[in-house]
């Protein structure tokens, strides 16, 4: 395609377009800097003298302990639902597809498939009712848990797709050579399904991330509530402080930002090609 | 069921493999809604069930009699509809105008694709100022000689609010989607059409959208379920109001099953919401998978 002068015109207005898209990002960062008197004044202009301050204030003030707190608990829930989930859902993938009675794999791969679309609500207040008769309901563990089964059918349609058009000349191989099924799938098949592996987490990793309705069942107020329940509980703590407000979310939403940038590549890549399978 | 015995062996020791997953998803996608589905005919409250007892389509009556109910139900079907109409008209937009651009594509892709990632909650914040009554919308609004409009205080005007941010937040996972199945399709073909004298609009018609039928398919079905869940941003920016103006199916079973612990209320709710969701899904897979074997 010729660079021509319409062309070059076409990329600036998408640029345009982009800008537009984004400007709510950018009022989040501009409102961030504002002294008091410029929230105001609700001006969108860059501040005069940013109030780099205003970061060291939500990160300190009065929802210091669960900024921090937030940040922690979601990235340990995150993570390890992740690791779990992959692990978990990488090897029943394997044994589903592998599985010699074509009529019971494809059953199962079916049972999985009709999961995803399940909406979570429903099947949430007998896990509540549960989960608070076993004391569980505002523990670590329960949320991994409810993380865990929230994912698990996306991990088996990813990993299956993924698995059935992976040629069996590595197992093959292995098992000709005595190897058993578990080594088989931990040494052979495993290490080769590292592309889906990375996609599922990015994808889990960030759904899991933003949850909110699950949370907030369970964890509202409570020292372990992630970073979304706790961006909920701002509403009203810093009232009309809206560069207070902006700040604390632009710690917030750091980690996330900094995430989807290294990712965002893979991420595409990643729904783009789940399209084809 | 005849097995050869050397793959009983396999199936027994790759069974092994399969059961946490399996009773996972058994216990959680498939046991937990159908006790929950037991609680909806029962008037069972709060945690520690006292005295619970057997009301059978009584919840269900209820909730077709409760005015705020009948709200919930026709936002959450009207929240939905213009939820994907949206976001699928204005991300085949998007895909169509990024698949032209070459030299920044990724980048204006990675751009436009950024909201999606953000916390909901993080994103109702931000368009809290930004609808506020004094807020930069009304601004200019009001510089271009209009009346401020109270977006997510007036009853009239909340819904389409809501609408606006989710729209804006997921606009860029559609056109992710479409923009994927428009590279699919291989650059032959348009040429051919366009020797064949088929030219722009025209061969968008006739030739692109034809082909983009799978992803757009895919697109529907992914947006169409979350527009008939969604309850981060309502929650967010209006708390259900004004005046329950903005509740939708999820955000009633969240106040009556978990906030009021009328599990057995609550839990119909949900059961209808289930209902609604597989129903349309099954409606969609039987009009698309139709389309797609005729090939229009």
């Amino acid at each position: 395609m010729k660079r021509t002068r319409k062309s070059i015109a076409f990329e600036a207005l998408m640029f345009l377009a982009a800008s537009l898209m984004l400007l709510p990002l950018y009022i989040l960062v501009v409102v961030s800097l504002q002294t008091e008197g410029e929230v105001l004044t609700r001006s969108l202009a860059p501040p005069a003298v940013p109030q780099f301050s205003n970061y060291a204030d939500a990160w300190l003030g009065q929802a210091s302990g669960t900024l921090w707190g937030g940040l922690l608990s979601s990235l340990s829930m995150t993570i390890v639902s992740v690791l779990i989930v992959v692990i978990v859902g990488s090897a029943a993938a394997y044994a589903v597809v592998r599985f010699p009675s074509p009529r019971i794999s494809n059953g199962l791969q079916a049972v999985f498939l009709a999961a995803i679309t399940m909406p979570v609500q429903l099947g949430l207040v007998s896990v509540y009712a549960f989960l608070n008769a076993v004391n569980l309901s505002g523990s670590f563990i329960g949320m991994v848990f409810i993380f865990v089964a929230l994912e698990i059918p996306l991990a088996i349609f990813l990993f299956g797709g993924f698995l059935r058009a992976l040629p069996r000349d590595y197992e093959e191989a292995a098992q000709v050579d005595g190897a058993g099924t578990w080594t088989t799938y931990w040494r052979i098949v495993f290490p080769l399904l590292r592309p889906a592996a990375g996609t599922l987490a990015i994808l889990a990793a960030l759904r899991l991330w933003n949850e909110f309705f699950i949370p907030l069942v369970f964890l509202n107020g409570s020292p372990l509530q992630p970073v979304p329940v706790f961006i909920y509980s701002m509403i009203g703590l810093y009232g009309a402080d809206w560069n207070l407000i902006f700040a604390s979310l632009i710690i917030a939403l750091l980690p996330v930002l900094a995430f989807f940038l290294v990712v965002q590549k893979r991420l595409i890549q990643g729904i783009a090609s789940g399209l084809k399978g | 069921m005849a097995m050869h015995p050397r793959n009983r062996k396999l199936a027994q020791r790759l069974l092994v493999l399969i059961l946490p997953a399996a009773v996972i998803v058994l216990l959680f996608h498939i046991v937990a809604p159908l006790v929950s589905l037991g609680y909806s005919f029962t008037d069972r409250r709060g945690v520690i069930p006292r005295d619970v007892q057997f009301i059978g389509l009584d919840n269900y009556t209820r909730f077709l009699t409760d005015p705020v109910a009948q709200q919930a139900f026709v936002n959450t079907v009207v929240l939905a509809a213009f939820f994907v109409l949206g976001v699928i008209v204005l991300g085949l937009m998007l895909a169509v105008a990024l698949n032209q651009t070459l030299r920044f594509r990724g980048f204006l892709r990675a751009a436009f694709f950024l909201p999606v990632a953000l916390s909901p909650l993080a994103v109702s914040h931000i368009w809290r100022y930004i609808l506020a009554s004094d807020g930069p919308l009304n601004q200019l609004i009001m510089a271009m000689g209009g009346e401020p409009v109270y977006w997510l205080a007036d009853p009239r005007f909340a819904l389409w609010a809501i609408l606006m941010v989710v729209i804006w937040q997921n606009v860029g996972y559609a056109m992710v989607i479409l923009l994927a199945g428009l590279q699919a399709i291989p650059e032959e073909i348009l040429e051919a059409a366009s020797m064949d004298g088929a030219m722009g609009v025209r061969r968008f018609f006739a030739i692109t959208l034809p082909l983009l039928a799978p992803a757009m398919t895919i697109a529907i079905v992914l947006m169409t379920m979350q527009g008939l869940r969604l309850f981060d941003q309502i929650v967010g920016l209006t708390g259900g109001g004004p005046v329950n103006a903005t509740e939708t199916l999820t955000t009633q079973l969240y106040r009556q099953a978990f906030a009021f612990g009328d599990f057995g209320f609550g839990s119909a709710i949900a059961v209808l919401l289930t209902i609604l969701v597989l129903g349309v899904a099954a409606v969609q897979a039987t009009i698309l998978r139709r389309r797609d074997k005729t090939g229009h």
